[in-house]
């Protein structure tokens, strides 16, 4: 266990090492997340409009307001999406090497994706602290948990799209176009009809959407139910790509050939 | 010789065998055109162009859908350019000892990229027509057709210039994306009208798609922006030749 704990350790000091030498992740994590914020803020029209929080609450507020919030949130699942799927694609060859020196798979999944988080965690408090100084939350702890679950989540996405899929041109689309429909358009409550709509709430960012909203313009926030669930959708992502290694597909398979050798 | 078959043949051999791609070319329009109608509500949009309002005002589902063609036919065309430019960097060298002259591996490259923005288009114009119709059909073919060439010249500039492929991608997602899906859209932004933008890739494209989508009257025609888009087509090569120049 001890041993994991510093094999996990030493692969994400190494892996932040290595990253952070790139031009891109200076890029991607710090001047991306600002523009886009700065853009959304900038040209999004100053129209009241009314929704509803899953919590059945009723918000009346500036489309410009509520763009600032989701907006934060949208940026920053571009990023972490982006540059955790780039980057966990990048390393796959680094990945098979250290399979090779003895390190077990969990170990550098692990030890990756915390690195990942890391460098991420810098570009969520930027874009947080440029979120708050546009406009000031009810709720501050809230707007701060709900960019990173954001966070995690989109770099939970990025991690099992780089793993499962590590094609550069076509990845890169995938984690883009589908976190700007989920964030800016199905659970953003500009999202028109489909807003609200039971399948929306198993989208990844449907949960920090709601807190973010919560905490934006209420002061009373419940955490619970976005947290937990938030969490919980990256343990699955990250799970994922692991489950080969746990050995459920085998179990499964055994399983599946041991009921057919019953049912002959 | 500037056209060389075997040429082209081989770069678009090359191309088809990337079959996730050709997959994206026909699932793209289909994804994003349906998110633009799924989440825009019901009502319409009271939109001036020249001080002059459209009558009868256009609903903001099909607005949408005529901006979001172009957001998709700019994606598409920008990255199939740039990723086959920056591969075709690595290969460039060899083909030239093969006996290949740069010219002609630049008008093969054009050649396939004119063929990829035309099979976008089309797939996304047919895609279009089941939630709206343009009433300049000309037009709107001709605007999609010039976002495509402007964005895909973008791609090729990129392509040349950069050395680091994801800043590559980055810097041309969030242009395509900003632009066309945000800045220049009538129901998010506030700015879309402001003449400053004409800085930005689809300004003179984003307006010949709506006058050509919704015709209005007293508003000049799609094609007097024409002539602008041309210009600053004409302007992205000329920044293309110099880079390319300075390069080889």
């Amino acid at each position: 266990m001890i041993k994991s704990v510093d094999q996990t350790r030493e692969i994400m000091f190494s892996f932040i090492k290595s990253v952070v030498r790139q031009k891109t992740v200076l890029f991607s994590s710090f001047i991306l997340p600002f523009f886009t914020l700065w853009s959304t803020w900038w040209v999004t029209a100053d129209i009241p409009m009314g929704f509803r929080l899953y919590d059945d609450s009723v918000l009346v507020q500036s489309m410009l307001d509520i763009h600032i919030f989701t907006g934060a949130l949208t940026a920053i699942a571009i990023t972490s999406g982006i540059l955790s799927f780039l980057l966990t694609a990048a390393n796959q060859k680094n990945a098979q090497r250290l399979r090779i020196m003895g390190y077990p798979q969990s170990v550098i999944n692990l030890g990756w994706f915390l690195a990942l988080l890391t460098i991420l965690f810098l570009g969520a408090i930027g874009t947080f602290l440029f979120a708050i100084y546009l406009l000031w939350p009810k709720d501050l702890v809230g707007v701060f948990i709900a960019i990173l679950l954001t966070t995690a989540i989109y770099s939970a996405v990025g991690y099992l799209v780089g793993i499962l899929f590590p094609k550069v041109m076509e990845g890169t689309l995938i984690v883009l176009i589908f976190s700007f429909i989920d964030l800016m358009l199905i659970s953003n409550p500009m999202g028109g009809e489909v807003y609200l709509s039971s399948w929306t709430y198993y989208l990844p960012g449907f949960w920090p959407t709601q807190l973010v909203m919560r905490a934006g313009f209420f002061s009373n926030s419940n955490y619970l139910a976005p947290v937990l669930y938030s969490l919980l959708y990256v343990f699955i992502l990250l799970l994922i790509p692991n489950l080969g290694k746990l050995g459920i597909r085998d179990h499964l398979s055994s399983y599946v050939s041991k009921v057919t050798k019953n049912a002959v | 010789m500037l056209y060389d078959a075997t040429l082209l043949k081989s770069i678009g051999l090359n191309f088809s065998r990337e079959k996730v791609i050709i997959g994206l070319l026909i699932a793209l329009p289909f994804v994003m055109l349906t998110a633009a109608t799924a989440t825009m509500p019901d009502q319409t949009l009271d939109i001036e162009i020249e001080g002059v309002p459209i009558t009868p005002p256009p609903s903001a589902k099909s607005v949408s859908v005529a901006l979001y063609a172009l957001t998709t036919v700019g994606f598409i065309a920008a990255l199939t350019t740039f990723f086959i430019n920056f591969h075709l960097k690595r290969v460039r060298p060899r083909l030239q000892i093969a006996g290949y002259s740069s010219t002609s591996i630049t008008a093969a490259l054009i050649i396939i990229t004119a063929i990829v923005s035309a099979i976008v288009t089309l797939t996304v114009l047919l895609f279009g027509f089941l939630w709206f119709n343009p009433a300049s059909l000309v037009g709107y073919t001709v605007s999609l057709v010039m976002g495509a060439i402007i964005f895909s010249t973008i791609g090729l500039i990129l392509s040349t210039v950069l050395e680091s492929k994801e800043l590559g991608l980055y810097v041309l997602l969030t242009l395509v994306l900003l632009d066309t899906g945000f800045v220049e859209h009538p129901f998010y932004s506030r700015r879309w009208d402001d003449p400053y933008l004409i800085i930005l890739p689809a300004h003179h494209v984003v307006r010949m798609v709506m006058r050509s989508s919704f015709a209005p009257p007293g508003v000049s025609p799609w094609y007097s922006l024409l002539p602008f888009a041309l210009f600053y087509e004409l302007v992205l090569i000329v920044i293309l030749l110099f880079f390319v120049k300075r390069k080889s």
